[in-house]
């Protein structure tokens, strides 16, 4: 499949604004979505709209043979089994699941790196002590300062594979391997890496991964935990009720079902599921191989393009090391803070960036900034358009002090 | 050169003033047809806090002289008279008299020393203004400042050159002002490295954005630290107007940089931002929703009001409306004020008549565009319409074509901004409806608009197809109504509406009634409207709260 023609697929990027073709360069934040998953949401709703799992009926039955099927279908996709995929709300859902399922407690730790989005920080850091490693110098997180870190009461090592800030890919099965060197558990928040790169948990080794379904162009509300059966056997469920169990007593005394239904407990986000579903099918359609050249490809535009600007500090990893196509940056005179940067790319070249601190507030901390400018990209975008990114960019910069 | 003796020759002779004197402005302007006012501010440092009380005065002689008492740099008489213009000879020879008595008498000006002492030059210079224009004198002035600063703008801005490339701008005039291009926010937005000043670089700069979605929003570059951007003749429209201390309650997203709702700042860190020497701000913390202010919020804006004690408030009306009412609830005695200025979008009667009842004060409208730099045009007392200083920021109420439209008929409102160097905006359509106004009865020479009638994207339609505006449908609805708190009314279809409302008080079926018979008057007889009560209204996403919009069309 051409460029055009998985650009074509996309009803957002056929909008203009002010005569203008629109840009995306959120896809951190959020994919945009294809037509084949708008569909699949609105024929879910328009063909067989019903209630999973509870009734006998046919329309139920088509609607539990699709949430099922897409199951099926992520499981296939990370490489885990079927009954190794727990849908959620989102990452931050699944991340939070285990770490109350582990009850963790006083006196626990769990270790984790500088670079983390919040939602891989507070469920640990709420709940027992969190130990978050720095970065070298070539932006990964340090390794061996994990391994000092980690000790008998390390109860988890929690990792994104890729900053959602920097876009360094973090070489996990290194951090893998040293989590299980020392007999702890390793979560990876894979959030930013399954839209880019294809992500196999039977080779990769870890114990949980988790991710969401709109960063991998399907619909919002619903997230995917992928956790070794053994370890979710293991986990305490929190949320109880209907869909959970398979028994329920007067007395109130319940027997649960198996994994995953049991910590799908509620009427989940159906259409969203399903949605997800035909995201999934439909990146298998192109191949992960070929998405990951195009984004192999994006990275280098911007190391090309966009590294270079002048008048900005990027934060972005150097060429050697890894990365995808996520380059944040603040434009060093402060004459554009990043959320006004951010404005005036939407507005005046419609170039949807996002300023903030991306939820990464340890991450700017160690940066020595309260915020940067954020261009993610995907396999969607162009060379032209990180060519009129740059333009865009200099076009302001040029208001700024020599 | 006159003879007139000094009795001050020697400065040595005179009492020094409290040294915490830092400032002292002074205006003598009119309020009304041959009424005229001074007003003295005295600005005041102790130590870290900074205060300013007003004196006013309505007898002109009186006036005069304490406008003369704080403003001389042991001027000459005849300088003093030469520093007058714009009244007529009238006028002029009772001022001039009041001057020479004031000379005679050795009332000599005691703040331009201390001024000096504190080598405020530009304040010096700038306190010896008395204002007062003729409407002739306005418009010379506007035309000349428009030939000026357009010509500049062609030269150096390329947007600007591009557009104004068939425009012979040497012969403009504010009578020829139609002959200039519109500005629309798409092409202002898509053009505004085009539009910027070529000179940035070398400012400290403040972006403001408006607010909203994409189709309004627009981000302009200001100078930083500038605060407010009028000058001292805007004071002239309004005795009111510049009165401090000042407080500000607001939406909480009006502007990224003007607003600090969203981050719940403390007390003292919302006090007096800007810094400007003398001149006192507070902003609240505001709320995303007024209709369900949290009780912990109200309270604290009532401590608040009671610790700074502003003597001005400026407020979003239907904001400020929800502390009202709950603070009539609670029977708290109202923090005393001299002035409410309801802003940042249409305010309903309903509030502001809420709002006057309880602060027992005066409310008056200000306009402005937050991408153009705040508060642009206010409410004279006497006339009750919107005045601007033309040579600063020009409004022009246009038809379609985008020709004035006559005084008294409504048109779209443009603006050109010719006191902004950084983001400059000529004759650009601000999507807001107004109406056109002669000469103001409140005796101001300073050009006037009406009171603004709502945005474009608020506007309802009648069953008949007439415009319905947030101000119109306002000014028909507080007629009957008692019982609202706050109200939106929502056009669901051509002849299809729904009125929200949240009570205030008894809202029943009498209530209801008097409010669908005059809606039903406003939306023609075919009107299918329905009236239902709830218990919150939200705000739009840019935090304004929308009387009136339709959602059978995109917004």
């Amino acid at each position: 499949m051409q460029i055009n023609e998985i650009r074509a697929q996309f009803p957002v990027l056929q909008r203009r604004l002010a005569g203008r073709p629109l840009i995306y360069a959120d896809s951190a934040a959020t994919a945009l979505k294809p037509e084949c998953v708008i569909s699949a949401v609105q024929d879910y709703y328009g063909r067989y709209s019903a209630n999973i799992h509870r009734a006998k009926h046919l329309l139920s039955q088509e609607a539990s043979e699709a949430f099922e099927q897409a199951r099926e279908t992520v499981a296939r996709f990370v490489g885990a089994q079927n009954q190794e995929i727990v849908f959620t709300r989102s990452t931050t859902e699944a991340i939070n699941l285990v770490a109350e399922g582990l009850e963790l407690a006083a006196g626990d730790n769990v270790v984790g790196t500088i670079l983390e989005h919040h939602s891989n920080i507070l469920p640990w850091s709420s709940r027992c002590e969190y130990r978050p490693v720095p970065l070298e110098d070539n932006g990964l997180p340090s390794l061996r300062a994990a391994e000092q870190a980690i000790d008998s009461h390390t109860r988890m090592v929690a990792i994104s594979h890729c900053s959602n800030v920097t876009g360094v890919l973090v070489p996990v099965e290194q951090w893998v391997q040293l989590a299980h060197s020392k007999n702890v558990p390793i979560l990876v928040d894979g959030a930013q890496i399954v839209a880019h790169s294809k992500v196999d948990v039977s080779t990769l080794d870890c114990d949980y991964l988790a991710f969401s379904g709109h960063k991998l162009f399907g619909p919002t509300g619903v997230g995917v935990l992928y956790g070794k059966a053994e370890r979710l056997e293991a986990l305490r469920v929190t949320q109880l009720g209907g869909g959970a169990v398979s028994r329920v007593e007067a007395d109130g005394s319940y027997t649960l079902r198996e994994i995953p239904w049991r910590f799908e407990s509620g009427t989940p986000s159906i259409a969203s599921v399903i949605g997800l579903k035909a995201a999934v099918e439909w990146l298998d359609r192109i191949g992960m191989k070929k998405i990951q050249e195009l984004n192999t490809a994006l990275r280098q535009q911007v190391l090309e393009q966009l590294a270079g600007i002048p008048k900005i500090v990027h934060f972005h990893p150097p060429a050697e090391i890894d990365a995808v196509g996520t380059f944040s940056f603040r434009e060093t005179s402060g004459k554009f803070p990043p959320d006004f940067l951010s404005r005036m790319l939407s507005d005046s070249f419609g170039i949807m960036a996002r300023g903030g601190h991306h939820c990464a507030h340890p991450l700017h901390d160690s940066f020595a900034v309260d915020g940067s400018l954020r261009l993610s990209l995907q396999f969607y975008n162009t060379a032209e358009e990180v060519s009129l990114m740059r333009n865009a960019l200099e076009s302001l910069l040029r208001f700024t002090p020599a | 050169m006159s003879t007139t003796t000094n009795p001050y020759d020697d400065p040595s002779a005179l009492v020094p003033l409290p040294s915490p004197l830092v400032s002292a402005p002074s205006t003598l302007f009119r309020t009304g047809p041959g009424e005229f006012y001074s007003e003295v501010s005295v600005f005041v440092n102790l130590d870290d806090f900074n205060a300013a009380w007003s004196i006013s005065l309505s007898r002109l002689e009186t006036a005069v002289i304490e406008a003369l008492q704080f403003t001389a740099e042991a001027p000459t008489v005849q300088e003093l008279k030469d520093s007058l213009w714009g009244f007529s000879a009238e006028e002029l020879a009772q001022i001039s008299r009041a001057i020479e008595r004031l000379w005679e008498c050795g009332l000599l000006l005691q703040t331009a020393q201390e001024e000096k002492r504190l080598g405020n030059e530009a304040s010096v210079q700038s306190s010896r203004r008395i204002s007062g224009y003729l409407r002739t004198q306005v418009d010379a002035r506007t035309s000349q400042v428009l030939r000026e600063k357009l010509a500049r703008w062609a030269a150096e801005r390329p947007f600007y050159g591009e557009k104004f490339a068939d425009l012979s701008i040497e012969e403009l005039s504010v009578d020829s002002l139609s002959q200039v291009p519109i500005l629309t926010k798409d092409e202002a937005r898509s053009n505004l490295p085009g539009i910027l000043s070529p000179r940035l670089a070398n400012y400290q700069v403040e972006w403001r954005g408006s607010s909203g979605t994409t189709d309004e929003r627009f981000q302009a570059a200001h100078d930083a630290g500038s605060g407010n951007p009028w000058s001292g003749e805007a004071r002239s429209i309004n005795r009111h107007y510049r009165v401090y201390p000042s407080s500000v309650l607001t939406t909480p997203v009006c502007s990224g940089t003007e607003c600090h709702a969203e981050m719940e700042l403390p007390f003292e860190q919302r006090r007096n931002p800007r810094g400007d020497r003398g001149f006192l701000y507070f902003f609240f913390n505001s709320g995303m929703n007024p209709t369900a202010f949290p009780e912990a919020k109200l309270q604290a804006i009532y401590d608040e009001l009671q610790e700074h004690k502003p003597t001005r408030l400026t407020a979003n009306a239907a904001y400020l409306a929800g502390f009202v009412y709950w603070a009539r609830k609670k029977n708290l005695a109202p923090p005393k004020l001299d002035v409410v200025w309801a802003g940042f979008e249409v305010p309903s009667r309903i509030h502001k008549r809420a709002i006057q009842d309880y602060f027992g004060c005066r409310v008056f409208e200000t306009y402005g565009l937050t991408e153009a730099g705040g508060e642009l045009a206010i409410q004279c007392e006497a006339g009750g319409n919107l005045h601007f200083v033309p040579w600063e920021y020009l409004f022009e109420v246009l038809d379609d074509d985008g020709q004035p439209v006559p005084a008294g008929e409504a048109g779209t409102i443009h603006l050109t901004t010719l006191k902004k160097e950084f983001t400059p905006l000529v004759r650009y359509n601000t999507g807001d409806r107004g109406i056109a106004r002669g000469a103001c009865e409140c005796g101001c020479p300073l050009p006037a608009i009406g009171l603004v009638e709502g945005r474009q994207k608020d506007m309802i339609r009648s069953t008949t197809g007439q415009c319905i505006y947030p101000r119109q449908l306002d000014r028909h609805l507080s007629q009957v109504a008692t019982g609202i708190g706050w109200y939106q009314l929502q056009q669901t279809g051509d002849e299809h509406y729904r009125l929200w409302v949240v009570p205030e008080g008894d809202f029943d079926a009498p209530e209801q009634g008097a409010v669908q018979d005059a809606l039903i008057s406003l939306l023609g007889p075919k009107a299918e409207l329905a009236i239902d009560t709830t218990r919150s209204l939200s705000p739009s996403m840019s935090g304004k709260f929308r009387l009136s919009y339709r959602t059978d069309q995109v917004q």
